[in-house]
Formats: structure tokens, C-alpha cells, sequence
């Protein structure tokens, strides 16, 4: 199927031009010397080059694929002149291949710029735009991406002029083809191109993109949502304050299609997008009250206040009504973007008395998908700054009563949800909660979080779920912070010691991995009344993994209470284990000690653990016994010589003619790199 | 496709040998490793425990070692397979673990509950390969442990380390598509002839992959089984791979299409007369992990959770201790989260 | 409709693909014989790389063709006054059924009987339709016959414009196991392919059915074949067809002043995986989300669809055997019996010679594996007619007269 273009190059044509370099191309063949590894550097080039040319009309699959990857590769041979003139045609009239290979072409083709020559009168690099027109038409969505890529990167080395000519150009006809496919594609990069195009054109593919918006096929409008809120941004970006004049693009047109592409009369997936847009929306507004200059126009100033203020009450009802869509992925979306909503609003007057409502609704959405979603993003709502009236004030009698004294801070009005959440149906809303709910606590203050926060976390604290109570542990932090310990150490103890049991050995993980941080934020006092007991308790656990996370543990406790304490309370109960008539256990036992000695100062070391440690030289099973000589390699380097020579060597030595091969193994590892550290010493 | 595999290089020698031919006893190790290799010279072929501990840690991050590593590593471990036994005598304390099949992921789970190797001491009852995504590195995985700590790890062979069944099982397209080549397939069949047939822990439990055999009432009577060559399709050694207990009186025909059925009384009386308390076996998915039977003079062990990615089993190893109590530890496949990098592996096959 | 549910759509049909390759290797294994699969299969082996089809697969393949061919086979062999019989196949994708019935490998009485009397209709999406028509019959058409069609379009005011068509395979009497006489016109109606999409109304189905070409009629005994179909389509859809299915073919044999009514009936053979409420079950859910060919409710596509119940899957929503058995009851079917593919293998439905076939064609490793994956699939066959003594009926007797197998104690049926 490859072979029906008449004007690309055969092999043999292509094999004299590589092989006899014309002095004008020097520019690729220098690269290609450069490039090139050994002493015939064109031959090979040429040569790869040729297989390529070859492969794109293979009728094998993958080997196109792998040379359309390589298009710079043949460009390079071909030279400059021959890949506009032959290599380029040649891929335009392919755009039937498959989709693979069209991708690979489509992303190529970007990368040919420096291939199709420029001199310093023209640049050649918008010839590459033709095939990617093609490609941007085709049926393949990851095709069309990829050639948008190419066509952005090739736009971006051309002139102003080229550009409005070339590329926008290009715009503008896929804007408008009968194939539906390109009109997509020129839903995209209308927003991209909107910054360089001229008054005019910028005119002119507004009047594209409105119509875009009102295409026949649900498909094009959906894409055309998606990219209207880019659109409405990068006008406002381009244009200025005069974008949302009474007669500015935004006022006028953009604003009629965001309302058009969020009507109910959309499909679902069109919808969709219309928390995006408005998030877009809102950044436009901040954007330009950002640049307007202060101190040149202060009336100006205050007009883009005003006029972005009447703009954004047209606004605020899409947003509202994404909470009550029919559809519950429109809510979903709505509730997963709303702290983007909020941050996009934020300096806009009043708008939050129409949003936290609108957002106390989607936590109480009957979709627990939703409810998660939004529950997520609780801490991000309450983080903006922006007073709200408290529930119930806003209405018709106050409505004009700006009295901020009456106001509260988002936080201290969502606190008020939380109790409702923590009876959730759903144990995924639940968990989000005991993730983020925490956060609230420094927005609101001791007396607030006493008062509000506290209770609905000791309902979390005691949740059914233990994923909800693993989450809440582990974020208690912030609680812990704002209201002391003392609070919280006697709801929080059964919490953890159910957790501490759970049936998923994963959560047993968690736990201990959390168990320093909780030994430091509640106390020594504490920690050795309720906690000590689990942590040596996991020594015993039927899992390795939570044993060896157990002995690992001894480190971190040994590390944060001090040598002193962990030679008090946790050697007496370590040694107990190592008596246990399983291997299992001893052997953890063994490292559990090694960490603990690592954590010690070198007297306490060698004083408490190192005999116990020698003792187990002679356990019965060889396993214990090589765990021994590897803590020895441990714990050796630390000691002085004379208990190296007095009390080590000797035990390796025992070791060393162990009948078990993997016991004098490690034995001779840990007497080898001993020996270094001493000898060194000498 | 058995033309494809003539002719292919194999462990015994890098010319010719046939798939089948324990030629491996004469022609010593070194004569193939010793040769001058073209494209490594560098590294020597028979690494060293530090090379091997580093392959160790490639596998286990799933990696799949390279076709000349595989090769020096089944020359390492036929060595030492070579030694063992029909019956190969295992020290307790020893963990007991059923068939794994290629699900890599889960086998990294078993050691989380079970311990790694070598801090605690394993037993594999065979059935490494095929069926899951990563046989390949399954298998080369046990076999480097095997290879670096012999006395802390036993592999013995079960009815899908075969020839045949990996053509038709998966084992044997793996390879193809791992390495383009069924070289590695070739070197690790080669291995699989010199597995062990079964185990017997401190002379009292007897292990084994599938079960018992009529043609079979003493321990000696396998130890004097020729060993390697590729699973015959009936015999002593086969049944030893594929029979399997049922609440039956004496013999029964095996459903399966090899191997037999065998009752109670057949348990009790092969323990009798070899002075065993207990077989333990795998080779039989379990949905709770695993079953006691014939009032607990026989046990299955089935060690690979979800098996197939499809049947919602939960897994189990069991712990024997230094004075033989046992202690059976259950576990679920591994989450996800710690399945790696998502690779695009085929769905689990259903009628559709 | 979004590219998304388009894709799961692509995914759905590319399941009759994934079919037909387990039935082609259970065949090559020698389970059983249909030369029609090879050419059915075109384009499928070449694009996919080399699947791999595992023994459990093929032996649990060749259960569910036996089982589908009896109840063919029973119901083309019942004893009617009238040899008029319709056959409708739903989600027919690459089945070759009607072929092997065309060409004589059905063990019915006498094939010739039937022939110009019985009406075979396969239903899919139309694409499916057409690329069946066009790409893989041609080449299932053996030497000296020929494929004929004639094609219809359907627009509508509510749903694409779907394809029809009807075909007849001509041949030389010598390649022609039909009798002498067989004219052209009886030939002429007795293939039909519909497109149509199972999740729109059945009254859309019917009404394209009853098209002057088609020429289905309620009042004529019918088969429904439902393999894999079911599954895919929210609990509604299946409903309403089943509902639609028992209603019209009551309707017909009670309005129609002939006499021949009585034996109108409508048989529903239904082949659908049950999820049990199990792990088995519900790591199968997991794996079809996972493969895109269902979706699971995050990513669903809510169409304005506010009958959450409603637009479960059938898959969801009859979970279980006696699901299965009260939702034909509650879709008045009069006579229902169900049972799991396990038991309908190890206890008669399935017979005796085929189990030692399959035994015979190799080695089977996964017994336990294949036990329980046998256990989740089931079989069943449900009789709507009107009155106590429905000739129909005869398709769901149990014991040991039982055309179709059903034993005691090996399935549950709705009458004790």
C-alpha cells in the first residue's frame, strides 16, 4: 500500500545524494558528520536513512511506526529542499494509515523545524504546518493531540506575519471544514493562536468559536466548552480591560456562550465543563483588576471593579446551578473543582454568600461519589479568606446591609456541617473527612474548635471503619496543635488500640508507623502507660512485615524517650521474646535489639545490649545465629578495640566453624569489615 | 513449535542436545562456562555471591534478568539441584508454601507475612510457573535464592514444571515475548528436570506436589526414581505431581487426565509404614488457603491468592516451628499499590 | 454519544471477537465441529498477537455450545401440528448457528422439513450487522452456493438510522442438503440480520422484526437466544425485551381466532455469567471494569438517567440463580428452570458423550478453578405461553424425559 506515491524517493536516488554531499547542504551534513560515530559518517547516516525510507513504505505495521518516530533522521539525509518538496507531499498523501503511524508522524513532524531549511529572506518551517493540517482532521483524537502539539511548536518559530498567515490561516479553515474532526481541532487552538492574532482576525475567530458553540454535533460543542474557558482568559489577557467593556468580546459574545454551553438543553458531557470555565472566568476578572495600574487611572480601576462585578452576577447563577444539575457527573466535577471556584472568586465582592451555600449543598448531594468529592475539598473552601453571613441571615430584609460585623469566616460556617458528615452512609465520604477536617482547626481557634471541631473528631476516633480512624490518627496533628493533648490522649488511646489490632495487617503498618510521632505529641507519661505495651506486642505479631516494622520501631522509641528509658522498659520485655520457641520470633528479636543498640550511646551499648546480643550466638537454629553476626557488623564498628578483640572476635569465631554454611557466611562478611574498621584504627 | 525449540542452544552445551537428555552429568559445568564469550567478557560468568545478591535485588524489583545471566545462573543451580535427593531431607523450622504461578506480586506478599529469605527458611512445593503474568521472574527469583542460600531454601518440582504443560500454560509464551527467544525456556526446563520430586521435614512430614502413587508405598521407592527427565505422562513420578486425596476408599481415576485419586485409608497406611505424621501437599486451589484432611494426616497448602487474578481465593503458607507445631499464616493478593508500575497485562479470561 | 461510552461500546463487540477465538481453538482442539468459525473469524486471529486460550476456557466453550445446540436442536425437533418455527438470536455477533443448521450439522429429524418454514433472525448493532453481511459470510459460503441479499434501511425518529437485511444462501443441488423442491421464495426468507441496539426500546426491535421482509409473527413457536447479551445491558433494557417478548406472544395466541394458536409460545434460552455475591463474583466485576468492557458507576455516562436501579447492569442486578428465576417469572414467563453451567455440565443438560469428548481432547489441570468458573456462568430456559398445557412447555420439562436435560435436584425451576 505504500508504494502507490510516485514522487518520493527511491532508494537509489536517495543513495547518490548521501553519498556525493552537495556543498549547499552543508549545514545537515556537518550535523550529520558530527552525529555520525565512526570514520564513514555520511555512509551510515545514509544508510539508516534508507532503511527508514524504506520501512515508511514497509507493509509491515510496526516497522512505519518505528520509522515515522524517525522522520528527523530521513530528513537529515534528504536535505532540506527534498523533504519539502518529496518527503512532505509524500506524508500528506499517507493520512490514511493507521493511527499509530499517524501519531508518530503527527509528533515528528514537530520536530523537523531545523530540517526544512530557512534562509535569511524566508523561513520554511510553516510547510510543515500543511500535513499537520491533514493530521489535525483525522478521526483519531490522540492524533489530532499530537499534530496540535507540532502545529503549536511550529507556529512558535514563525514571524508574526507567518504566523497570522500560516497558522491562523489554518485555524481558520478547520474551523469551518465540513468534517467535523477539524472542527474540533480548531475548537483548540483558537484559544492558543487568540494572543497574536490581529483586531481583525481576532474578530473573526471569535465569530468561529461562537459558532463552534453552536454546532450541530454535540461532539464539536463539547470540545468547544472545554476550551471556551482558556478562550475567555486569554482574551481577557490579550485585550484588557477593554475585553469586558459593554461592547468587549467577554460581555458581549463569551459570556452569551458560557451560558449557551451550561443551558440545560446540553448534553451532560457539554455541561460538564462549565465549573472549569467559570473557575477560568474568575481568573480573567482577577487577572485584570491585577494589571489595572493604580495609580495612573483610578477611575478606571474602579470601573473594571464595577463592570467585573456585574459580570460576575451573570456568572454565579452557572456555577449554582452545577450543584443542582441532573447529572450527577456535572455535580461530581462541580464538587471536585469547587476550592478552585472559591480561589477564583475570592476578590470578588460577595460572591461567597452565593457559593458556600452552593457548596454545603454538594456536601449533603445524595451521590456519596459527590459527597466525597466535595467533603475533599473542605479545608480548601475554608482557607479562603473571604466572611460570609452566617446560615440563615441572607435574605430578602438584609439583603443590602453590608455589615461586616454580622459576618463569620467560611471556616467557622462549614465547622457546622461537620458533625452531619461524620454520620455519613458512606465510609469514603467519612475517610476524606477524617482526612481533611483536622485543617479547620488553626482557621478556627481554640474556643471554636473545642466547641465545634473536637466532638465530631471523637465521633471519627471511634468510627466503624478503620480507614476512617487510620486517617484521623494520622492527621490529629493540627488538632493537637490548636487544643493540647490533653484533650484528645483519652479518646484517642481506644482508638489505637483497636487499630493496633485490625484484622488487615497493612493497618497494624500504619499504626506503628505513626507510633513515634504519637509518642512524641502525647508524652513519655503517657506513651509508657498505654502504648508501650503494643509496641513490644507487635514483636509477637504473626506477620513478619509487622514484626520487622516493630524492631524497627525500637529504634525510632529508643531515639525520641532516650537509652535510659528504653533500657528500662523495652530490653526487659525484648528479652522475653527471645526466649519465644519460635525462630520466628527470636530472629526479629535479634534485629529488634541490633536497632535499639544503634540508637544508644556506646557505653549503654556495650553494657545492655551487646551480651544479650552474644548470648544468642548459641541459639539452636542458624537463622538466629546469622542475624547475630550480622547486628555484630552493626553494632561493631562502634565499640572500642578492646571489647572488639575481648568479646566480638571471639564470638565470630565461634561462628566462623559454624556447621551451617550461611552462618560462617555472614560471620566472615561481619569479621571482614570489622577487621577494616580497626585495623584502620591503628 | 517443536522445531522451533530444535536446534536452540541449551544449558548442556551451546551446540546441540536434546531437549529431553540429562546430558548435563557429562559434560562438566566448566567446559560451557569456560568458553570464550564474544560479547562479555568483562564479567565472568560464574558470578559471585555479590553479583548474585545484586540480581537478587534486580528480581526483586521485577526485573527480569538477561538471557546470559539466566544461563550462568540454571549452570549454578543444576550444580547444586544435582546433589539433592528424590526425597530431599529439610531441617524445621521451615515455611511451608503451595504453588505460586507467575504471580510475582503476591510471592513479594508471601515474604512480607512469611519473612524474607534468608531470615526465615523455605519450602516451595512447586507449580512456580505458568498461569500469572511473571513467571519468568517468579521462577528465577526462587532459583537465585535457591542458588545463593541453598540450606535456607528447597524447591521441588511440580506438575507445571514441564515441557508440555508451560507450552500450553503460559510459561513458554512468556519467555518468547520477555526475551524473543526460547532460550530462557529452554534453560529453565532443563532445571525444572532436576528438582526434586518431594521433601520430608525432620523424617516426619512428608512433602510433595501433588500426592501419593499406587506403584509407590516407601519413601524408597522414590528415592530411587530417575529424576531427570521431563514429567512423564504416567508412572510414579507423575503421580507424584498431579495425584490428589478425595474422601474415597483406596484408588480413583483423576478427573484431571493424570495422577489418581487416593483416599483416607491410603494416607494412613503410607504414614504407617514410613513412620510419618503428616503429608503436606498443594496442586489443588483452596478457596480458604488451605484444607486439612483425613483427620489431619494430609494437607493442602495453596499459596497463590486471587490465583489467576480471578477466583477471589484468599492464600496461605504454613510455619512449622523447631519442634513442628504449626501455624498456618493466611493472606490476600498484594493491593495494588504495591503491584508496581501498572503494566498493560491481558484481562483474566471469562466466557463472552 | 461521548467517546468514552463509545470506546466500552468497541469493547462490548470486540467480546463476539474474543468469543469466536475461544470457540476456534476449542474446535481446533477438537471439541467439536464448525467449519464456519474459521472464515466467521476473519480479520481476528492477524490483528490480535498470539491469545493465548487455555484449556479451561475451551472446555467450558465447548459446554456452552452443547448446551445452546440442544436447546436448537430440541426445539426444531418438538412435535408441532405446524413445522413453522422462528428462531431469534440476540447479540448474535459471529455465531454460526444458523449455517451449521443450513448446511445439516444440527441432528434434527430432517432438516429439509423445516426448510421455507423456519425463519432465522440474528440481532446486533448495526455495524455489527453490516460487517458480517459483507466481510465474513462470503467467505462461510461453501463452493457452489451463493450468497444472495437484499438490504433495507431503517431511519427513525428516535434512534440512527439501523440496517436490515435478508439472505439466502442458493446452491446446486448437489451441495444442498435441502431437499428437492425448496423454492427460491421459501429460500429467500429464511436468514435475517437486524441491526439494533439492544439497549433501545423492544418495540423498536419488534417493529423492525415485523417488517413485510422480515416477516416475524408472534403466533409462530419461537426460540430466543440470548448468549453473553444480557450482561452488557442495564437490568431495564433486559426487562422490557423479556416483558415485551412474553406479552406479545400471549397477546398473539389469545387474540387470533385460528386454531392453531395454541401453539404459539415463546422459548427464552438465556446464557449469562452470575456474579453469586461472592469473591469470585466480585473479583469478576472487578476484571470486566478493569478490561473497559463495563463500567463501573464513577465513569458511567449518566444520559439523564435518574433510575439508578434501572440502569444497573443486568450483570449487577441479577446476581443469582433465583434472581434469574424470579425475574422471568416477574416477566411472566409461566415456565422457568435455571441452572448453573457446573451443574448443567456434570448433571445431564450437558451429555454424557460430549464430557467424555472434552475428557478425551486433553488434559485438564484447573479442575477446581474450572468448578468454580463453571459455577458462576448459568443456563437458563424460560416458556412464555397461555394456558396449563402449552405445547412450549416441553422445552423446560425436568426429570427424565427432559428434552433438554434438566435433572432433579440439578436446577430450579418455578413449579416445586
Amino acid at each position: 500500500m505504500r508504494a502507490k506515491i510516485p514522487n518520493m524517493p527511491s532508494a537509489a536516488e536517495t543513495d547518490t545524494i548521501i553519498r556525493t554531499p552537495k556543498p549547499t547542504d552543508s549545514v545537515m551534513n556537518e550535523m550529520i558528520m558530527e552525529t555520525a560515530p565512526s570514520s564513514t559518517p555520511v555512509v551510515i547516516d545514509g544508510e539508516e536513512a534508507l532503511r527508514q525510507i524504506e520501512h515508511l513504505r514497509s507493509d509491515d505495521l510496526s516497522l512505519r511506526i518505528s520509522a515515522a518516530r524517525k522522520l528527523t533522521t530521513i530528513s537529515a539525509a534528504l536535505g532540506p529542499d527534498r523533504t519539502r518538496e518529496e518527503l512532505l507531499p509524500f506524508l500528506s498523501d499517507g493520512v490514511d494509515d493507521e493511527d499509530e503511524v499517524l501519531e508518530a508522524i503527527a509528533a515528528s513532524l514537530g520536530e523537523l523545524i531545523p530540517f526544512v531549511g530557512s534562509t535569511p529572506e524566508k523561513n520554511f518551517s510553516a510547510s510543515l504546518l500543511g500535513p499537520l493540517e491533514l493530521l489535525l482532521a483525522v478521526e483519531e483524537n490522540t492524533v489530532r493531540e499530537k499534530a496540535a502539539e507540532s502545529a503549536i511548536k511550529v507556529a512558535n518559530s514563525l514571524n508574526d506575519e507567518e504566523y497570522r498567515s500560516e497558522f491562523v490561516g489554518m485555524i481558520g479553515r478547520l474551523a469551518t471544514k465540513e468534517w467535523f474532526t477539524a472542527r474540533i481541532a480548531g475548537c483548540g487552538l483558537i484559544p492558543v493562536a487568540f494572543g497574536r492574532m490581529s483586531n481583525e482576525l481576532q474578530s473573526s475567530h471569535l465569530q468561529y468559536f461562537a459558532n463552534l458553540c453552536r454546532d450541530d454535533a454535540p461532539m464539536v460543542r463539547r470540545i468547544a466548552s472545554r476550551n471556551l474557558g482558556a478562550l475567555i482568559y486569554k482574551v481577557a489577557e490579550a485585550m484588557g480591560p477593554s475585553s469586558i467593556a459593554d461592547n468587549g468580546p467577554i460581555s458581549t459574545t463569551l459570556l452569551d456562550l458560557l451560558e449557551l454551553l451550561a443551558g440545560g438543553d446540553q448534553p451532560d458531557s457539554v455541561r460538564l465543563h462549565t465549573t472549569e470555565n467559570c473557575v477560568c472566568f474568575g481568573n480573567a476578572m482577577t487577572l485584570l483588576k491585577e494589571k489595572a495600574d493604580p495609580n495612573s487611572m483610578d477611575h478606571n480601576e474602579e470601573s473594571i471593579t464595577t463592570r467585573s462585578n456585574a459580570l460576575v452576577k451573570r456568572i454565579l447563577p452557572l456555577v449554582v446551578a452545577t450543584i443542582d444539575d441532573r447529572s450527577w457527573r456535572v455535580r461530581w466535577t462541580a464538587a471536585s473543582k469547587f476550592a478552585l471556584v472559591v480561589k477564583a472568586f475570592s476578590s470578588l465582592n460577595d460572591s461567597m454568600d452565593a457559593l458556600v451555600p452552593a457548596y454545603e449543598k454538594l456536601l449533603q448531594d445524595p451521590e456519596a461519589e459527590v459527597r466525597t468529592s466535595a467533603t475533599l475539598n473542605l479545608a480548601e473552601v475554608a482557607k479562603t479568606g473571604s466572611k460570609v453571613y452566617p446560615v440563615g441571615w441572607l435574605n430578602d430584609d438584609n439583603m443590602d446591609c453590608d455589615d461586616l460585623d454580622n459576618r463569620i469566616t467560611i471556616a467557622e460556617r462549614l465547622v457546622q456541617r461537620v458533625m452531619t458528615l461524620t454520620e455519613d452512609d458512606s465510609e469514603n465520604v467519612r475517610a476524606a473527612l477524617a482526612m481533611v477536617a483536622t485543617e479547620l482547626a488553626p482557621l478556627l481557634g481554640k474556643d471554636i474548635t473545642i466547641s465545634h471541631l473536637l466532638p465530631p473528631m471523637l465521633l471519627l476516633l471511634r468510627d466503624s471503619t478503620s480507614e476512617v480512624r487510620l486517617n484521623i490518627i494520622s492527621s490529629l496533628t493540627l488538632l493537637n496543635d490548636v487544643i493540647g493533648e490533653e484533650l484528645l490522649c483519652e479518646s484517642l488511646l481506644p482508638a489505637i488500640l483497636d487499630l493496633a489490632e485490625d484484622g488487615k495487617w497493612r493497618i497494624r503498618m500504619a499504626v506503628i508507623e505513626r507510633m513515634p510521632l504519637l509518642a512524641k505529641q502525647l508524652g513519655k507519661d503517657f506513651f509508657n502507660d498505654k502504648l508501650l505495651e503494643l509496641c513490644v506486642g507487635w514483636l509477637g505479631d504473626d506477620i513478619s512485615s509487622i514484626r520487622e516494622a516493630a524492631a524497627k520501631n525500637l529504634k525510632e522509641l529508643t531515639t525520641l524517650l532516650g537509652a535510659d528509658w528504653a533500657i528500662e522498659n523495652l530490653l526487659p520485655r525484648v528479652k522475653a521474646v527471645m526466649e519465644h520457641p519460635s525462630y520466628l520470633r527470636r530472629t526479629n528479636a535479634v534485629q529488634g535489639i541490633v536497632y535499639m543498640g544503634s540508637a544508644m550511646d556506646v557505653n549503654t551499648t556495650q553494657n545492655e545490649v551487646l551480651p544479650i546480643l552474644l548470648e544468642m550466638a548459641c541459639d539452636t537454629v542458624p537463622n538466629v545465629r546469622f542475624n547475630v553476626a550480622k547486628g555484630l557488623g552493626v553494632l561493631g564498628p562502634s565499640f572500642n578495640e578492646s571489647v572488639y578483640e575481648s568479646q566480638i572476635t571471639p564470638i565470630l569465631d565461634l561462628l566462623n566453624d559454624d556447621p551451617d554454611r550461611d552462618v560462617r557466611y555472614f560471620a566472615g562478611q561481619t569479621g571482614d569489615s570489622l577487621k577494616g574498621v580497626f585495623q584502620k584504627e591503628q | 513449535m517443536s522445531s522451533s525449540i530444535e536446534g536452540e542452544p541449551s544449558l548442556a552445551s551451546s551446540s546441540q542436545s536434546s531437549a529431553t537428555e540429562p546430558s548435563l552429568a557429562l559434560v562438566p559445568p566448566t567446559s560451557t562456562t569456560a568458553a570464550p564469550s564474544s560479547t562479555n567478557n568483562a564479567a565472568p560468568e560464574t558470578s559471585s555471591s555479590s553479583s548474585l545478591d545484586e540480581q537478587i535485588e534486580r528480581l526483586k524489583r521485577c526485573e527480569y534478568l538477561k538471557e546470559n545471566e539466566v544461563k550462568s545462573l540454571c549452570l549454578r543451580a543444576r550444580e547444586i539441584l544435582v546433589d539433592e535427593g528424590n526425597v530431599q531431607r529439610v531441617d524445621a523450622p521451615v515455611t511451608i508454601c503451595g504453588d505460586i504461578h507467575g504471580q510475582f506480586y503476591d510471592l513479594v506478599e508471601l515474604f512480607k507475612v512469611g519473612g524474607e529469605c534468608p531470615d526465615k527458611n523455605y519450602l516451595f512445593l512447586g507449580d512456580f510457573v505458568d498461569r500469572g503474568y511473571y513467571s519468568v521472574e517468579t521462577f528465577l527469583l526462587l532459583l537465585a535464592l535457591k542458588v545463593r542460600y541453598p540450606d535456607r531454601i528447597t524447591l521441588i518440582r511440580g506438575n507445571h514444571e514441564s515441557r508440555q504443560i508451560t507450552q500450553v500454560y503460559g510459561f513458554y509464551d512468556e519467555c518468547l515475548r520477555k526475551y524473543g527467544s526460547v532460550n530462557v525456556w529452554r534453560y529453565c526446563t532443563e532445571i525444572f528436570d532436576y528438582l526434586s520430586l518431594s521433601a520430608i521435614i525432620e523424617d516426619k512430614i512428608f512433602t510433595v506436589h501433588g500426592g501419593l502413587s499406587p506403584s509407590i508405598n516407601t519413601l524408597d521407592q522414590i528415592r530411587v526414581i530417575d529424576r531427570k527427565q521431563e514429567v512423564p505422562h504416567d508412572g510414579a513420578m507423575c503421580d507424584l505431581m498431579w495425584s490428589d486425596p478425595e474422601e474415597i476408599d483406596g484408588w480413583g481415576l483423576s478427573p484431571r487426565g493424570a495422577g489418581y485419586l487416593f483416599g483416607g485409608d491410603v494416607v494412613a497406611m503410607f504414614n504407617e509404614r514410613n513412620d510419618l505424621d503428616l503429608i503436606a501437599r498443594a496442586h489443588q486451589l483452596v478457596m480458604e488457603g488451605h484444607r486439612s484432611m483425613f483427620n489431619d494426616a494430609l494437607v493442602t497448602v495453596w499459596s497463590a491468592p486471587n490465583y489467576c487474578y480471578r477466583c477471589g481465593n484468599v492464600a496461605s503458607i504454613l510455619e512449622l516451628d523447631e519442634n513442628l507445631g504449626k501455624s498456618f499464616k493466611i493472606f490476600d493478593a498484594a493491593p495494588n499499590e504495591a503491584r508496581g508500575v501498572p503494566v498493560k497485562n491481558p484481562p483474566p479470561d471469562y466466557f463472552l | 454519544m461521548s467517546s468514552q461510552s463509545k470506546a466500552q461500546d468497541a469493547a462490548i463487540i470486540h467480546t463476539a471477537s474474543h468469543a469466536i477465538q475461544a470457540k476456534l481453538s476449542t474446535v481446533q482442539h477438537g471439541y467439536y465441529n464448525d467449519p464456519f468459525l474459521q472464515p466467521m473469524a476473519r480479520g481476528i486471529a492477524d490483528k490480535s498477537p498470539r491469545t493465548l486460550i487455555q484449556p479451561i476456557i475451551r472446555r467450558g466453550t465447548h459446554a456452552r455450545v452443547v448446551a445452546i445446540d440442544r436447546s436448537i436442536t430440541s426445539f426444531l425437533n418438538m412435535k408441532l401440528e405446524s413445522k413453522a418455527r422462528q428462531l431469534v438470536v440476540l447479540g448474535s455477533g459471529r455465531d454460526t448457528s444458523y449455517l451449521r443448521y443450513r448446511f445439516g450439522h444440527f441432528q434434527t429429524s430432517s432438516t429439509a422439513d423445516y426448510d421455507g418454514e423456519v425463519r432465522w433472525y440474528e440481532v446486533d448493532h448495526s455495524s455489527v450487522i453490516t460487517q458480517k453481511v459483507f466481510d465474513w459470510l462470503p467467505g462461510c459460503i461453501p463452493n457452489g452456493c451463493e450468497l444472495k441479499r437484499n438490504a433495507a434501511v431503517h431511519h427513525s425518529d428516535h434512534y440512527e438510522a439501523t440496517e436490515s437485511y435478508v439472505l439466502s444462501i442458493v446452491c446446486d443441488k448437489i451441495h444442498d442438503n435441502s431437499k428437492d423442491n425448496s423454492s427460491p421464495i421459501q429460500q429467500q426468507s429464511s436468514y435475517h440480520l437486524i441491526g439494533h441496539d439492544l439497549r433501545h426500546p423492544p418495540s423498536h426491535l419488534f417493529h423492525l422484526l415485523s417488517h413485510p421482509q422480515h416477516g416475524y409473527n408472534p403466533s409462530i413457536p419461537t426460540l430466543f437466544i440470548m448468549e453473553c447479551v444480557f450482561m452488557y445491558l442495564p437490568e431495564r433494557s433486559t426487562r422490557e425485551l423479556l416483558q415485551y417478548i412474553s406479552h406479545i406472544t400471549v397477546c398473539s395466541s389469545s387474540s387470533s381466532s385460528s386454531g392453531c394458536n395454541k401453539e404459539a409460545f415463546a422459548a427464552v434460552v438465556l446464557y449469562d455469567p452470575i456474579l453469586n455475591n461472592d469473591r469470585f463474583g466480585n473479583v469478576m466485576l472487578y476484571n470486566l471494569q478493569k478490561a473497559g468492557i463495563i463500567l463501573p458507576k464513577r465513569q458511567k455516562e449518566n444520559e439523564d438517567d435518574d433510575d439508578e436501579d434501572g440502569s444497573r447492569l443486568s450483570l449487577e442486578a441479577t446476581a443469582t440463580l433465583s434472581c434469574q428465576l424470579s425475574k422471568f417469572i416477574e416477566c411472566n414467563y409461566q415456565k422457568v428452570v435455571v441452572s448453573d453451567m457446573l451443574s448443567a455440565y456434570n448433571n445431564g443438560v450437558v451429555q454424557s458423550q460430549d464430557v467424555i469428548k472434552a475428557t478425551q481432547c486433553e488434559m485438564l489441570d484447573e479442575l477446581e478453578e474450572f468448578e468454580l468458573l463453571m459455577r458462576h456462568y448459568c443456563f437458563c430456559v424460560a416458556v412464555a405461553a397461555i394456558g396449563d398445557d402449552s405445547v412450549g412447555y416441553g422445552m423446560v420439562e425436568v426429570g427424565a424425559d427432559s428434552v433438554m436435560g434438566f435433572q432433579d435436584g440439578h436446577c430450579i425451576t418455578n413449579s416445586g
